[in-house]
């Protein structure tokens, strides 16, 4: 097994203790820093990704190879060459104005930022005026990330979306919607470009419409 | 026959004369108190001492005369407590933006002024604990003893031919307790990565939860037909970590303690409460001993009524539902109501095993026209 196999194995398993060694040994051993962090982590958490969408694993799993995979990051970061770690660009990410559950929206984050976006989690509660000042503030981001997990926050969710559209922000961004009680009909009714049911799906489909 | 006779019947899965009810009493069956409001102002009743059993949700007690008027057949009883221990934990505040509380377990919640609808978890007491030594810190919340005399509630809807339960439990399940100590991401980690301290954590709490029933079955010795423990296994996907790990170390609890609680009170029929999508558990479940599965979020993955009611309907009740709250009961139209309403009557009644409840609490956005059309739907479908 090479060593970008074994480091993408261990953050795969969840190995977080050892990771951050066998990145020091990648290194040592001349390879390319953008090479272990493209195939070593970020390619491990996409495999991660994707066997949480089709069942394999469960959220403990995914969590404990997102925090391999972030001391794996915390070595090869000095290495990198300045921008060159988040390549697809911002991605905007918060629960509506109301609800205060995260769980979800945190997961998201962890795999958008696995897949190579640089991630602004505005937290929970957030007021669509909030989202807007931050897009304005990000001229370059491109992908908004909104969870509601209560039908009482659904309309919060219609409302941050209208926001964005009459601040003239629609064609700056595309909004992705989830959380449980969203479907694609109600995304569809709300005008947002898309809708995941988990943070896989949510990471695929930022990377599609990035 | 009366409302007990009917719950007894419907739990030993046999068809009582109609499908009993649990409107307003049981777990995940109660109203918000803003749709309480709403639903005394539908029938004209005014109430003065509206009370909240449940905090976080701001759940209340719904009053004799409206389960009466709704024909709930099961009554909850409200459990008062000795207040012998008070935790160094227990705090309220509030701030600008935000009114918070942290309770006996040190979790912190905290509602907006803003919305003013719910509490949720904000923040933990061991958030940032890293190992046995830090866990060690824990102050413990001790269970209280019920005021004595507090059974004379159940000796009288006992009299009166209710169906008695308690929805109180001492913390969450074994499974969700933790997260409410130690924040959701570090307990879910712990379960894979650490899964000593998790166990050392259970163990602890079952020792608590033993402790509590005692109490409980001190005051209630004999009258109350069903329990309910609350543990959610299920997200709205799949289970919150594999079935694997909650073989090996969540459910051997929930064994132990259902074994503890039929020894203690024969006859006594033991309720699951746990939203999402279980379908892989449920097998389990019944096999601990669990009598009843409740809510029965039919709109999460997996949880069909048909294939629930086919693979599992003669070996577990299904206390839930009814309608899908997620959706149809907030946001359909009255006549999708209705028609939901009926066909999961249909789904679930046949055989007995079913207790007619929404999936979940009533929210304050459920349109009262819609909960009238599933009441109205319910009681015109319910008989046998």
């Amino acid at each position: 097994m090479s060593k970008i196999q074994e480091i993408a194995s261990a953050v795969v398993n969840g190995k977080m203790k050892i990771v951050g060694g066998l990145v020091e040994e990648a290194l040592a051993e001349g390879i390319d820093a953008t090479k272990i962090l493209n195939e070593g982590l970020v390619g491990a958490m996409s495999i991660v990704g994707e066997q949480f969408q089709t069942g394999k694993i469960y959220v403990p799993e995914m969590l404990v190879a997102a925090k391999a995979m972030r001391k794996g990051v915390e070595k090869i970061k000095p290495h990198l060459a300045s921008g060159s770690t988040s390549t697809l660009g911002t991605f905007i990410l918060g629960t509506v104005e109301g609800d205060l559950h995260d769980i979800g929206k945190n997961l998201v984050g962890m795999l958008i930022e696995s897949a190579g976006f640089e991630v602004i989690d505005l937290g929970v509660d957030v007021p669509p005026a909030k989202i807007i000042e931050t897009i304005k503030a990000n001229p370059d981001c491109k992908l908004v990330g909104l969870s509601a997990l209560l039908t009482t926050t659904m309309p919060a969710l219609k409302e941050a979306v209208a926001a964005i559209k009459d601040a003239g922000l629609r064609d700056q961004v595309k909004i992705i919607v989830g959380g449980a009680p969203i479907t694609q009909a109600f995304a569809d009714e709300i005008g947002a470009d898309g809708f995941a049911p988990d943070a896989a799906s949510a990471a695929s489909l930022a990377k599609e419409l990035a | 026959m009366n409302s007990r006779e009917r719950l007894q019947l419907a739990l030993n899965h046999q068809e009582p004369d109609q499908v009993p009810l649990d409107l307003g009493s049981g777990h995940a069956c109660k109203f918000t108190k803003y749709f309480y409001l709403k639903l005394l102002d539908y029938f004209g009743i005014k109430e003065d001492n509206i009370e909240i059993c449940q905090k976080p949700y701001q759940l209340v007690y719904a009053s004799d005369k409206i389960m009466d008027l709704l024909g709930c057949d099961v009554r909850n009883a409200r459990v008062k407590y000795v207040k012998d221990f008070v935790s160094p934990y227990s705090k309220e505040w509030e701030d600008e933006n935000y009114n918070y509380f942290r309770n006996d377990f040190g979790t912190t919640y905290r509602m907006p002024h803003k919305q003013s609808l719910y509490y949720d978890l904000c923040n933990t007491t061991l958030g940032d604990a890293e190992d046995e030594e830090d866990d060690a810190k824990y102050i413990w919340p001790q269970p209280n003893k019920l005021v004595p005399g507090t059974r004379k509630e159940l000796e009288d809807y006992r009299a009166q031919g209710f169906a008695t339960t308690t929805c109180q439990v001492f913390g969450n399940g074994f499974l969700q307790t933790g997260p409410l100590v130690y924040g959701y991401e570090n307990w879910l980690s712990m379960l894979i990565a650490e899964p000593e301290r998790c166990t050392s954590f259970v163990e602890k709490l079952y020792e608590k939860k033993i402790e509590w029933y005692g109490y409980l079955f001190d005051e209630y010795n004999g009258l109350l037909d069903v329990t309910a423990e609350a543990d959610d296994f299920g997200t709205q996907r799949g289970t919150f970590c594999s079935p694997k790990v909650l073989r090996e170390l969540i459910f051997p609890y929930h064994k132990k303690l259902n074994e503890f609680i039929k020894k203690s009170q024969p006859g006594i029929k033991t309720t699951i409460h746990t939203c999402g999508s279980v379908y892989e558990v449920i097998g389990d479940l019944i096999e601990i001993g669990y009598d009843c599965l409740n809510p029965v979020q039919i709109a999460a993955e997996n949880m069909d009524g048909v294939r629930l009611k086919k693979e599992f309907g003669k070996d577990i009740t299904f206390w839930g539902g009814g309608i899908n709250t997620q959706a149809t009961l907030p946001n359909g139209t009255p006549e999708q109501v209705r028609e939901e309403t009926k066909r999961n009557i249909e789904t679930f009644a046949p055989g007995g095993g079913f207790v007619f409840s929404p999936v979940h609490n009533i929210q304050d956005d459920v349109p009262i026209e819609n909960f009238i059309a599933m009441w109205e739907t319910f009681k015109d479908n319910c008989k046998y």
